[in-house]
């Protein structure tokens, strides 16, 4: 059967599009390339970005959504210089917030104002700031509760079940991570401890608290570890946390401000609202959070003195045919038979220094100079950030030296 | 001897022609692969075997693919003591003296192999003892009490403690095998499982591995020490490429398999060396 192959450089796939925009008569054409990040492996994510740096042009516009943590761009392709970051997240307390809500539930559920009746205002209110800022989870939970309300269950169960049901959700999607990124699930497991210990604090924090008063907002001193600013990009990606405003203490420090997860911290109680507590009560502990309500803590305070001791890579799947290891003891891989190392060489291997690698002696300083000590710190880079303006690593050599160093730890 | 009487407690043997023979098929030769690369490539294949779910589960095949990895290990140490005599002039002088059936040295000649595996014709590689003194008789190597070869051969030994149960005892373990491996002092049979006969293959991957380096190691730096090697490439190639074509195992080496990478590292010894001896006279 013959066959006709198809070759899509960038170059021509930028002609093809520049060729039909002068067909339709117009001067740009902006190309919207979803989930990237969502559908691809970290390979094809750097091949992804690759390919987007290369239709940039005057024509020619790409957007592509991008997540914290999750996000693997090419060693050629640096953020600010090849795209600009734009903050798509909605801020939960910003003055126009509710009121949107508001709207898409009115033009997306018409008939739900009927069927709520006087709970209405207080139950959209309550599902709108349990989205978090995210419209599609806002829609599935009126749709949710829509449904149950319809089939005669109690407007509040119904919406504190479609609250939890949202909870659950966000949480399968930073357990994800760990499915789609192996190497970091035990970062994943320090983030779930990471949120556990911040709803604990702020369900102290809350108990007692005049509704007004009440927080979500946690405010992690600074500085801290490569390893746990991977660990709070991952639960951001997930929409566990949301970074705010820093706060500057004068000489008591620095701290990071992060927003735990509305619907996390309704469904866990640890807004500490009571047993019977209404709807009403939710909207009026979260709609306008006060600036100075919040937990001052440090990592170490929640996580334990020795925490980034927990932020290791996971041993690697077999590097023969990339399936993952059942257990970290494991000898050989139980596909293809090939033989595994044992997870403390692994282990010796991440921490070995850059040194070790058999690259210039050059790159190895700017890498050092870079705040790169270790294999793992390069390996858990997901960014290139040792690629600085002025270093002697252009994109071919970050290339090539995250080649080196994957090979360094196969194991 | 007297002969009375003859009870019937079972059926009489029977004649049976067997053409032994028949069940041999001429082989090619030995492997281009160097000994330590053959014996991952031939234990690789019962790996496969042993996770895969039509045996993983059978204790008696499971057995039975430890020894045919075993039965590998003890062909790697013969192939390799008896090829570093053709690389090594020092060894083949060493080697001189030791005594062979004379048969097999005319058999071995033709074989592919080196002649010197005629040593072996009588010889069972299979405990850790007679591997220690095969390395020194062959090659004047010792393998000291504190080394790490030691250790790896140490846990060999307990395999091949288990693989006496096997070959001679249908599995049961007795006493010797017993007290080697710190057992119990009754009666037990060796039902191995997917996972350990797993880890019994790493044991002797382990001592594989050790007896390589160890190997590599005490030959490299004797012909340093004997200025074997001179520091001139051109004029230590063949040797030392016939060096790493011997002890090499491709893909877990640091130099990608380049001779000239891992000379490099070794020159500067040499060059120290005959410094030292230049400053003295």
């Amino acid at each position: 059967m013959p066959t006709t192959s198809l070759e899509l450089a960038p170059s021509r796939v930028g002609d093809l599009i520049r060729s039909a925009a002068a067909k339709c008569d117009v001067n740009r054409s902006v190309l919207l390339l979803d989930d990237a990040a969502h559908a691809f492996s970290v390979k094809q994510q750097r091949e992804f970005f690759e390919v987007f740096a290369e239709l940039r042009s005057r024509e020619i516009s790409a957007k592509a959504a991008i997540y914290p943590g999750v996000t693997s761009f090419s060693p050629s392709f640096q953020v600010g210089h090849e795209a600009e970051e734009i903050q798509a997240w909605i801020r939960v307390d910003g003055d126009g917030y509710l009121k949107s809500m508001r709207r898409i539930a009115e033009v997306r559920f018409p008939e739900l104002n009927a069927l709520l009746g006087a709970n209405y205002s207080d139950a959209v209110d309550a599902l709108a700031l349990a989205s978090f800022g995210l419209p599609r989870g806002f829609v599935n939970m009126i749709s949710e509760v829509s449904d149950s309300v319809g089939l005669g269950e109690p407007i509040r169960k119904a919406v504190l079940d479609s609250i939890a049901s949202n909870s659950d959700a966000v949480g399968t999607q930073f357990e994800n991570i760990a499915d789609k990124l192996p190497r970091f699930a035990n970062y994943v497991k320090v983030g779930t401890k990471l949120e556990e210990r911040a709803k604990s604090a702020l369900r102290s924090f809350n108990n007692q608290k005049e509704l007004s008063a009440k927080s979500s907002t946690l405010a992690l001193a600074q500085p801290w570890p490569a390893e746990l600013d991977r660990v709070l990009r991952f639960m951001e990606y997930a929409g566990l946390l949301r970074k705010i405003e820093g706060l500057s203490k004068g000489v008591k420090g620095n701290y990071q401000r992060y927003v735990v997860h509305y619907s996390r911290m309704i469904s866990s109680n640890s807004l500490f609202l009571g047993k019977n507590y209404k709807l009403s009560a939710v909207v009026d502990a979260l709609k306008k959070p006060l600036a100075h309500a919040l937990v001052k803590t440090k990592p170490e305070t929640l996580l334990g003195a020795n925490y980034s001791h927990g932020c290791t890579l996971a041993l690697p799947p077999c590097p023969k045919c990339g399936t993952a290891r059942i257990t970290e003891d494991q000898k050989f891989c139980m596909n293809c038979g090939h033989e595994l190392r044992s997870a403390s060489i692994y282990l010796e291997l991440l921490k070995a220094p850059v040194g070790k690698l058999s690259i210039p002696q050059r790159k190895v300083d700017a890498l050092i100079s870079a705040g790169f000590q270790t294999v793992g710190q390069l390996l858990s880079d997901e960014n290139q950030r040792f690629r600085r303006p002025g270093s002697s690593i252009g994109p071919i050599w970050a290339k090539r030296i995250l080649t080196v160093a994957e090979e360094f730890v196969s194991v | 001897m007297s002969d009375h009487v003859s009870l019937v407690l079972h059926q009489p043997e029977e004649t049976v022609e067997c053409d032994f023979a028949s069940a041999l098929e001429p082989y090619p030769g030995p492997s281009a692969n160097n000994p330590i690369t053959d014996y991952f490539s031939t234990t690789s294949s019962l790996v496969k075997k042993i996770i895969d779910t039509k045996y993983g589960n059978d204790s008696e095949v499971l057995g039975l693919l430890v020894l045919g990895v075993l039965s590998a290990a003890e062909f790697y140490f013969r192939s390799v003591l008896s090829e570093i005599s053709r690389v090594c002039p020092v060894c083949a002088t060493h080697m001189e003296a030791i005594n062979v059936p004379a048969g097999s040295f005319a058999f071995y000649a033709k074989s592919g192999f080196s002649s010197s595996m005629s040593a072996f014709e009588h010889e069972s590689l299979a405990d850790s003892k007679k591997i220690s003194a095969e390395i020194k008789r062959f090659l004047g190597f010792t393998c000291s009490d504190s080394s790490s070869v030691k250790k790896a051969l140490d846990d060999f030994e307990l395999l091949c403690e288990l693989r006496h149960c096997f070959v001679h005892a249908r599995g049961f373990v007795g006493l010797k095998a017993a007290r080697a491996i710190g057992a119990p002092r009754s009666l037990h049979k060796i039902l191995v499982k997917q996972g350990q006969a797993l880890e019994f293959i790493k044991l002797s991957h382990n001592a594989v591995r050790a007896v390589n380096h160890f190997l590599s190691k005490e030959l490299l730096n004797r012909w340093i020490d004997r200025d074997v090697l001179v520091g001139k490439w051109s004029v230590d190639k063949r040797l030392f490429v016939q060096y790493i074509d011997l002890f090499l195992k491709s893909g877990e080496d640091s130099y990608s398999g380049l001779a000239t990478s891992a000379y490099a590292e070794v020159r500067p010894a040499i060059i120290k060396r005959r410094q030292a001896i230049a400053a003295k006279s």
